[in-house]
């Protein structure tokens, strides 16, 4: 029984996405009808496909996320932020706590970050007096 | 004890050398705020409430913190379920704009420039940003909500995550937003814009509203916007397009007629404006706009294939 379910989740995953993706209000009923994004898009944004969307949404899961809360957070995507997503996910800068950054650091850039702070070219600690220039 | 004093000695000036050549040219003072008479010389923004983070968790703190400003107050708890990403403890900034949209607020991405950012502030509107508080090679993301500043006094107030309202030397915020890549977001309620004289980035925020968080919430944003650019066709067209939404179909033909009068070379309106005479049951009025729209599709070098679409389901009767 306990192997089935990883099986049945992909499949309650995926249909769970089809809805989320088919309830999304993206396009109007008429097919044929130009929709807004595809006036005003000024980049070289493109529509990104159901499935690149699935893609996101197993890296999502992959990073802890439940499955179904991954495909909601997918699915809500625009254009443009769907394929920065996919092209660079890796490299996208996930804002945490400086603290536990710093945890990982050693004595040496402690002291490097330390002085940068005095010379107010960073902000790490808050116990450095900031001064105004 | 003498010995570890050396050492400690040692320790810290070799650091100031390696910090000295980290900062090579960065060192030198950014330029200088433009005198830009807009700018007034302070502003802080009310109603942003202080809300402390806990461990990892400054990206929903700082989105509650908007999030209350914008009349929506939750708390950072469970945002942390909707944008908090656990396998990198952090959140990504696109989380943060899809969740703005999902709840009806315009996500709009200020323009990577520090003007820009205290432009916002000075309208009324905070700005959730991206810092790198470290430097690019021992990164340091945090997420913070700027509030205000005061120019005379080189300061930037910052809502960061502590217990109390953060000041900032304008000249440091500066550096910290620019290496975290100068992300900022005004998350602003139902029919406010942006104070940035930007029509292509407010565009963008609102269609991504319309099409990815709650068209509803899109079309006060597309009204106010037509009052502010009545020339530009786009803001009409989106106008148009959420008033169909909504059911509206005078409304959205009114609007698609104005567009159509700022643009008549654009292909767009008259497309959309063949199929709703095509729902009225004009069909030959529907043909004769589509094919208009294919024509100018052509002469303005647009994308053909949706043109042609909309030709070929009303000769096939649809």
């Amino acid at each position: 029984m306990r192997t089935r379910r990883p099986l049945l989740e992909t499949v309650a995953t995926v249909a769970l996405f089809a809805v989320l993706c088919l309830s999304l209000p993206t396009s109007p009923a008429v097919a044929g009808w130009i929709p807004t994004t595809a006036a005003v898009a000024t980049s070289q944004a493109r529509l990104v496909s159901v499935l690149e969307r699935q893609e996101i949404a197993d890296a999502l899961a992959a990073l802890g996320v439940d499955p179904a809360e991954a495909a909601r957070r997918a699915a809500g995507l625009s254009d443009a932020e769907a394929l920065q997503a996919l092209e660079r996910f890796d490299s996208l800068p996930a804002g945490g706590n400086p603290f536990v950054a710093i945890a990982g650091l050693t004595v040496f850039v402690f002291l490097v970050l330390l002085l940068t702070d005095i010379l107010g070219y960073t902000d790490v600690y808050p116990f450095v007096k900031r001064t105004a220039q | 004890m003498p010995r570890f004093r050396w050492l400690s000695g040692r320790l810290l000036l070799w650091g100031a050398g390696l910090a000295v050549s980290a900062l090579g040219a960065g060192c030198a003072a950014g330029p200088p705020l433009r005198a830009d008479a807009s700018l007034p010389g302070s502003a802080r923004v009310d109603g942003v409430p202080v809300v402390r983070q806990t461990r990892n968790h400054c990206g929903p703190a700082a989105l509650a913190m908007v999030l209350a400003w914008a009349g929506q107050p939750v708390t950072p708890a469970e945002l942390a379920g909707l944008v908090y990403l656990p396998g990198r403890k952090g959140t990504l900034p696109i989380d943060l704009s899809r969740e703005l949209r999902g709840r009806g607020l315009l996500a709009y991405r200020v323009k990577p420039a520090l003007e820009a950012a205290l432009g916002e502030v000075a309208a009324g509107h905070p700005v959730l940003v991206l810092e790198n508080r470290g430097l690019s090679w021992a990164p340091v993301w945090h997420y913070s909500v700027l509030v205000g500043f005061d120019r005379e006094a080189g300061e930037a107030v910052l809502h960061a995550g502590g217990n109390r309202p953060e000041a900032v030397a304008l000249g440091t915020f500066r550096r910290t937003w620019s290496r975290g890549g100068s992300f900022g977001l005004a998350a602003l309620p139902a029919g406010r814009l942006p104070a940035a004289d930007d029509p292509d980035g407010i565009l963008e925020a609102l269609a991504d509203l319309e099409a990815y968080g709650r068209p509803g919430a899109a079309r006060p944003g597309y009204l106010a916007f037509t009052t502010r650019w009545p020339g530009d066709w786009r803001g009409w067209f989106g106008l148009a397009n959420a008033w169909y939404a909504a059911g509206d179909r005078p409304g959205a033909r009114a609007a698609l007629e104005r567009a159509r009068s700022a643009a008549p070379r654009r292909p767009e309106p008259v497309n959309n404006l063949a199929w709703l005479a095509w729902d009225d049951g004009r069909r030959d009025d529907a043909l004769a706009l589509a094919r208009e729209a294919a024509a100018l599709a052509e002469t303005v070098g647009a994308d053909p294939a949706p043109y042609r679409d909309t030709l070929d389901r009303m000769l096939q009767g649809e």
